[in-house]
């Protein structure tokens, strides 16, 4: 492998990651909005709400306009005083028509009429203005680092919480809560989205390489996976709070969404090649056909059919319907073809090429890992509860020991202090002789749990409990009798 | 960055939601906690079973060659690395062909070489790099810092490996030729090379004794069996011994600096003296008044004609620095005692003190053979016995 096939020229470089700040930069625009647009539509309902799309439109034109302006002149690298001019005569040029767009021409009273009259709702969209122009144009000069995207992430997520908050004080009950979690988890996923993308462009600004890890599918893989982990988060939470009505609300929302959506995409190839089918299906149509077919009084002066509706008839041309199905048909074998040529040369060149991502895995790995994880997941929780369960199980051998010697006093064989364990075993043994080997059994686990340092189990304590039953039924009868030789003399 | 514990203030939050009764707000608390959570986990465990290496098909060269270093990360777990930095500090004399690729550091020439990975569940990745060497010396390529973090890009973790791997290059030895020795006898004595040693441990046989042998060398079973005096007859073993003495001292006095021009010549010229001394079929041996690099032993590389020989000795002369142990002369004095006897020592020096001019004649005193080469700017005075060769070094 020479090095001409790893470096690159730091144009082509420069190229490959550009995407990451711009998209991350844009995200964070979008996070902003997303706080700052209910607040502005919460509060501005005290004086004229405006509609949603379009205080949403004409916000993100501010904050756009700050930005790419504040941005463009950073990249030029002019001097401080054109920056600050330029991003002045965008705010005059934001101040006086921003509010007036945002009132809609329901206002009577101009921008400045607003001011001196201290029309609440114009000082709000100056201040609305002031805000989204101020973070734009920070955010363009600004080095896009991840501290600044947490930074915004954070201050939004604090603004959304309390607009939470107060929408749920001053909004009916189930008028605004569906909004809410929706938006809420929307934010999340943009919002989160956003500092991980900054944080992927920080930490390959300066990085030198052809191949780019970051690319399309890895983009997918982790909208994928925010997805998934918010949806699960958004299912506990609302079912650990109740709130199971508010997050089947917003999945129907979803799902609806989902499905306009999908519909509109399987139904955009038919809609652009349109223009394709029509003259297809005529030319389909005028196909000769093995038996003539008697004239119809459809047939139109030029002796072609009319382009729709037309009745399928035996032994006609097939209902045009099914040849749109053909030709989609022939359209995916194509395109399917296509993938798999294409599919095949890249596997081929990935096999070729020394270096790049490749797969640990080999065929049956998946499984046999996957379930050696798990054991050892298992091993690792029992290792950690094993500590804990020790010292119980080593309280339980002492305790039935203490017992053991109990019932030996009642026996009148008590042990002298100066015994040890072992020197006792012989005495017991002859107060009990049938069970010399529970008594060893019992003796022996007290030792060592007692003295020895090693580990005890639960089979221990299983066999110490059955001996010591064995041993305690013999001691019951043994005491039974003496009480009945005591009162028999 | 998100170095703030989230978790007490959503807690906090959590239970004020639940005394105001705003249900929505605790159930955002909670998606919060469990999203932390997760993120947190995600962060601790990303590093885990991660590993970096580095793979050198050669590792020595000499200056102006190219070798090829390939650099893998691989994930031995199910849990992908989203986002993975690995930091490898490689030295600049050594570093990659495009210099662009290497990145500034704090420490003096050194550079980092960074590679961004996104690794999925048991994946390896690779990447080939082809290394310039630039400048002699034993270069040591390493630490590694690994970074990576969670998908959400809340929590970022860290690893430093202290994986190191070793590039050696050599010194580019100068034309022999050009050093202007004498050709018919470069190092000085050529009667030297007819010059027979016995090794005591290979005896080939006995012979009558004669007046003038050693009385050690009776070989006394024999002389009773024969019952005259037998003595032993060891096996002749041609030594034509050289050691090549290297002065790292390149200024009068080491509080003057040093210069590296002339260190790099020294090492070029020690290194052709060295490649012609082993081709004559001399057993050369090299010792320095300085350490070896990246290690506090003294530089002493015993005399031998192996077919390594010569690598082991360009591999000391890569790691020769300017630090100066001692003087010259002070440190052949304390040497000369470990040279073996008989062993022709070449002095390579760029300073010729009068110091180093008695410490060559105490050592010819004492029976060695030596060759004073001299690289001064001043024309040395002549040493009685001492075969001296002046070649003043412009740079």
């Amino acid at each position: 492998m020479s090095a001409e096939t790893v470096v690159e020229t730091p144009n082509m470089a420069q190229k490959f990651w550009r995407w990451q700040p711009m998209t991350a930069a844009l995200l964070l625009m979008a996070v902003e909005l997303m706080w700052v647009t209910p607040w502005y539509r919460l509060v501005s309902q005290l004086s004229i709400p405006p509609p949603l799309w379009k205080t949403t439109l004409i916000l993100a034109v501010v904050l756009s306009s700050a930005y790419l302006i504040s941005y463009g002149m950073e990249a030029l690298r002019l001097l401080r005083s054109i920056r600050l001019g330029a991003l002045g005569a965008l705010l005059a040029l934001q101040l006086i028509f921003v509010p007036l767009a945002l009132m809609g021409g329901q206002s009577p009273i101009t921008t400045a009429e607003g001011i001196l009259r201290l029309d609440l709702g114009y000082l709000l969209a100056i201040t609305t203005v002031l805000w989204l122009w101020r973070r734009g144009a920070t955010l363009g000069s600004a080095l896009l680092r991840p501290g600044l995207a947490w930074q915004r992430f954070g201050q939004g997520l604090l603004a959304l919480l309390a607009y939470s908050f107060v929408s749920w004080q001053v909004q009916p009950v189930g008028v605004q809560s569906q909004g809410d979690f929706l938006l809420f988890s929307a934010y999340l996923f943009i919002g989160l989205l956003a500092v991980t993308l900054t944080r992927i462009a920080f930490v390959s600004g300066s990085v030198r390489q052809r191949k780019n890890p970051f690319d399309r599918r890895w983009l997918l893989s982790v909208c994928g996976v925010l997805g998934l982990v918010i949806s699960i988060a958004a299912l506990v939470g609302s079912l650990l709070t109740g709130q199971y009505q508010l997050l089947l609300q917003a999945a129907s929302v979803i799902l609806r969404g989902a499905l306009v959506v999908g519909l509109f995409l399987l139904s955009l190839p038919a809609l652009l090649f349109s223009f394709l089918i029509y003259p297809l299906a005529l030319l389909i149509q005028r196909l000769p056909r093995s038996t003539p077919t008697p004239e119809s009084d459809l047939l139109g002066p030029g002796g072609a059919y009319p382009p729709y509706p037309m009745e399928a008839s035996q032994g006609g041309p097939l209902p045009l319907p099914l040849q749109v199905l053909c030709l989609f048909s022939v359209l995916a074998l194509v395109v399917l073809f296509v993938y798999l040529r294409t599919r095949k040369t890249l596997s081929q060149t990935a096999v070729i090429l020394p270096e790049g991502p490749e797969s640990l895995l080999e065929e049956g790995d998946a499984a046999r890992l996957a379930r050696q994880a798990l054991q050892d997941w298992f091993e690792g929780l029992a290792q950690r509860l094993r500590p804990r369960a020790r010292p119980l199980i080593a309280v339980r051998i002492r305790q039935i020991y203490v017992q053991l010697l109990q019932l030996c006093r009642e026996l009148k064989t008590p042990r002298p202090d100066s015994a040890t364990p072992l020197e006792f075993l012989p005495r017991m043994a002859e107060v009990f002789p049938d069970r010399e080997q529970d008594l060893q059994t019992i003796t022996q686990l007290y030792l060592r749990v007692r003295y020895g340092e090693y580990p005890e189990t639960l089979a221990d304590v299983q066999r110490v409990e059955a001996a010591w039953q064995r041993i305690a039924e013999e001691g019951e009868r043994r005491k039974k009798n003496a009480v009945i030789q005591l009162a028999k003399s | 960055m998100a170095s703030v514990n989230w978790w007490p203030y959503l807690l906090i939050l959590l239970v004020f939601s639940l005394i105001t009764r705003v249900y929505p707000l605790a159930a955002f608390a909670v998606m919060l906690i469990l999203i932390s959570a997760a993120a947190r986990a995600w962060s601790r465990r990303a590093l885990q079973l991660v590993i970096y290496q580095r793979k050198l098909i050669y590792e020595r060269g000499f200056p102006g060659e190219t070798l090829t270093l390939s650099v893998i990360a691989e994930n031995r777990k199910f849990l992908p690395v989203p986002w993975l930095r690995v930091i490898d500090m490689i030295p600049e004399a050594v570093g990659p062909q495009d210099e662009r690729l290497l990145q500034i550091t704090h420490l003096p020439e050194m550079g980092a070489l960074v590679n961004l990975y996104s690794l999925r569940w048991f994946e390896r990745d690779r990447r080939i790099f082809t290394l310039l060497l630039r400048q002699r010396g034993i270069y040591r390529l390493g630490p590694t810092a690994l970074e990576a973090g969670d998908i959400f890009g809340l929590f970022e973790n860290r690893r430093d490996d202290e994986n190191y791997d070793y590039l050696t290059v050599f010194p580019e030895p100068l034309d022999f030729e050009d050093l202007g020795l004498p050709a018919s006898d470069p190092f000085g004595e050529q009667r030297a090379r007819r010059r027979l040693y016995e090794d005591p441990n290979l005896m080939m046989g006995v012979r009558a004794y004669q007046p003038e042998d050693d009385f050690r060398r009776v070989h006394w079973p024999a002389t009773a069996r024969t019952g005259e005096l037998q003595v032993k007859v060891y096996q002749p073993v041609s030594a034509r011994v050289m050691v090549i003495c290297l002065n790292v001292m390149t200024m009068p006095h080491y509080w003057d600096g040093a210069n590296p021009a002339l260190l790099e010549y020294l090492t070029r010229v020690a290194a052709a003296v060295a490649q012609r001394a082993l081709a004559d079929g001399y057993r050369v041996g090299l010792i320095s008044n300085t350490c070896l690099a990246h290690a506090d032993q003294p530089f002493r590389v015993p005399p031998g004609r192996s077919p390594d020989q010569l690598a082991r000795l360009l591999t000391a002369l890569a790691g020769t620095t300017l630090f100066v142990t001692s003087t010259f002369d002070r440190f052949l004095l304390h040497e000369a005692p470990r040279l073996p006897y008989g062993a022709t020592l070449v002095l390579i020096t760029g300073q010729t003190s009068q110091e180093l001019r008695e410490a060559a004649m105490r050592l010819r005193q004492r029976g060695r053979r030596v060759v004073l080469l001299s690289f001064d700017e001043r024309k040395p005075l002549p040493v009685p016995g001492v075969t001296l060769i002046h070649r003043p070094f412009h740079p």
